[in-house]
């Protein structure tokens, strides 16, 4: 197990660094130019080769990358262009927020999936199996930004029952759930679609199998079939699919983010991107990719959980 | 060729025994149809303000209503679907063009050539497609040609998995050995044997792509990168309506929900096309 896990984080380093070369070189190379942004347009050109000495941009790139990288596994982020704070800083300021949103949005969707997923199973092909299916299908096709101003405009604009954006004092207090609501629901309801459908599936593949005709046969009723023998046997589906969905669960979070001015990583790395602000940028970037693996390094764990038979070795 | 038709023949069946996939392929001719025709049998000038006409609620000239500057939303919408058309098919074309060829390299060669290859696609698989999509459209400033490039470039590893996965596949079968045998090349094996036999899997991923595809384009233009302002857009019409959603609901309601149709009719299609493929479909009956 311990070597498992010290070999999956060891995978880890030319992963995170081909990320870092990523997003190095495509903020690098696309046109537009940090330093007029910091100095204003009205800037001396004198003023603008002192900015550029003064953060580094006067140097060949490959050797901006190479110091960047130096500094990284030294853990300086670097500062960030616009304010000089150090961009981990900031960065980690709203790491919380950003995973109240999601965490929140994958209890909401598991949760949503697995009883639409076994209600709509257990009744294969009738009626109310028609109706959750079509549903699945209707939320995974929303998309997430839109979905957010309808629900906005429904239960914050028309009947005002939540806030329209923000986020509250606390996780845990009424005023922070009733802001978390709608970023979470609207996060967290195209992923049920997806999900569910899984969860259908893969109840029905294990519904045939010979030790559910068992179970029913030595008489068990039908509720504890369905939750003891086939519900617990069907969960490694539903694992490889939310790991699998865990980017486009944080990218869609930049979005949602930005729907509802939430303060977590989205927002803070879209301002980025457009200041042209390197640093924050990078770390942002960086963070999101190593909240994503390490939530896939999770989902390994729990495959061994849910099913013994599977060992990571 | 008498087998190859018998199976296209039941491929066929299976697909027309699931109406909503029918009713997909209906959407999609249709919204095809409005990306071609669209700009030439829209009612109103998409472009032209008439500040008479503002913020006018859906009715019998409007069924759309009219935006901020008296624009027809109908007509901007069915302007847009050019735009839409443009990105969907353009993109996924060329991601699938990508992917596959890398793919279908690296599965069916292995090796050093296939570890690089699957590296680049983890890595590619383990960034948010819309935070590195914001880093590189958003630093070079958007338009309908930055946006397309990008989503080529955050896509096209799913395509190349998937590939890699069938070349794998498909190279163990006992012609593709028969085919060596009789001394074909790998060029004549890769285009006759492993392209052929593993095209159709590509083909319902990138039926499932293009929605995925509109979707996160119109995602983009929500957090102010896409097509530039006055050309007519969906995200972008959803958007001006966000400021506006107490006094004019239809500008973001009637867009969105364009949207999520054609979204919906190329997942049914998708979901169609791919069950029909499923060869343990025709055995289940």
């Amino acid at each position: 197990m311990l070597t498992y896990l010290l070999r999956r984080l060891l995978l880890l380093i030319p992963i995170v660094f081909g990320v870092a070369a990523i997003v190095f070189f495509g903020m690098r190379l696309a046109p537009g130019d940090p330093v007029r942004i910091i100095a204003g347009p009205q800037a001396h050109e004198d003023r603008l080769e002192e900015i550029r000495r003064e953060h580094g941009f006067d140097k060949p790139i490959l050797v901006q990358f190479g110091i960047w990288l130096s500094n990284l596994v030294q853990g300086d982020f670097g500062n960030s262009v616009a304010s000089g704070v150090p961009a981990l800083r900031l960065v980690s300021a709203r790491i919380a927020a950003t995973l109240e949103l999601t965490v929140t949005a994958l209890i909401i969707s598991l949760t949503l999936s697995v009883i639409l997923g076994t209600i709509a199973a257990v009744n294969q092909n009738g009626i109310v199996d028609n109706v959750v299916t079509f549903n699945a299908m209707l939320w995974l096709s929303m998309p997430g930004f839109w979905l957010g101003l309808m629900l906005m405009s429904l239960l914050a604009v028309a009947v005002p029952l939540f806030p329209i954006s923000g986020r509250g004092d606390s996780f845990w207090s009424w005023d922070g759930i009733r802001h978390l609501a709608l970023p979470a629901i609207t996060l967290g309801l195209p992923s049920a679609g997806a999900t569910a459908r899984i969860v259908r599936a893969s109840l029905l593949e294990t519904m045939s199998q010979d030790y559910v005709r068992t179970a029913r046969s030595k008489g068990l009723p039908e509720r504890i079939v369905v939750t003891k023998h086939v519900l617990r046997n069907s969960l490694i589906p539903l694992i490889t699919m939310t790991a699998l969905r865990l980017p486009a669960l944080f990218g869609g979070a930049v979005i949602v983010e930005a729907v509802f001015a939430w303060p977590g990583l989205g927002t803070l790395l879209t301002k980025a991107v457009f200041n042209r602000d390197y640093a924050i940028t990078q770390t942002a970037a960086l963070i999101i990719t190593a909240l994503v693996i390490l939530s896939n390094l999770l989902a390994d764990f729990l495959y061994s959980i849910t099913d013994p038979r599977i060992r990571l070795e | 060729m008498t087998g190859r038709k018998r199976l296209i023949g039941t491929w066929f069946k299976a697909f027309k025994k699931n109406r909503l996939s029918i009713l997909g392929a209906l959407i999609v001719f249709v919204f095809v149809f409005v990306g071609i025709v669209g700009p030439y049998i829209a009612p109103f000038d998409p472009l032209k303000a008439n500040f008479r006409e503002t913020l006018r609620p859906p009715s019998l000239e409007h069924p759309m209503g009219t935006d901020r500057l008296g624009r027809d939303v109908l007509s901007r919408v069915m302007h847009g679907t050019r735009s839409a058309l443009y990105i969907g098919f353009g993109v996924v074309s060329l991601e699938a063009l990508i992917g596959i060829i890398l793919g279908t390299i690296a599965g069916y060669f292995g090796g050093i050539v296939d570890t690089v290859i699957m590296r680049i696609v983890d890595m590619m698989l383990s960034i948010p497609a819309l935070v590195l999509a914001l880093i590189i459209a958003g630093t070079s400033g958007g338009g309908l040609f930055t946006i397309i490039i990008t989503m080529v470039i955050v896509s096209w590893a799913y395509f190349a998995r998937l590939m890699r996965g069938q070349a794998i596949l498909i190279r163990q079968m006992d012609y593709v050995e028969a085919a060596r045998a009789i001394g074909a090349s790998h060029g004549r094996i890769l285009l006759r044997h492993v392209l052929p036999n593993s095209i159709s899997v590509g083909i319902v991923l990138a039926t499932l792509q293009i929605p995925w595809t509109l979707m996160f384009s119109a995602g983009l233009s929500f957090l102010g990168i896409g097509v530039k302002p006055p050309t007519p857009e969906w995200g972008q019409i959803i958007v001006s309506g966000r400021d506006l959603l107490h006094s004019a609901w239809w500008i973001t309601t009637f867009p969105g929900l364009v949207l999520m149709m054609i979204v919906l009719g190329f997942n049914f299609l998708g979901d169609g096309l791919r069950d029909a493929y499923d060869p343990k479909q025709y055995t289940k009956g």
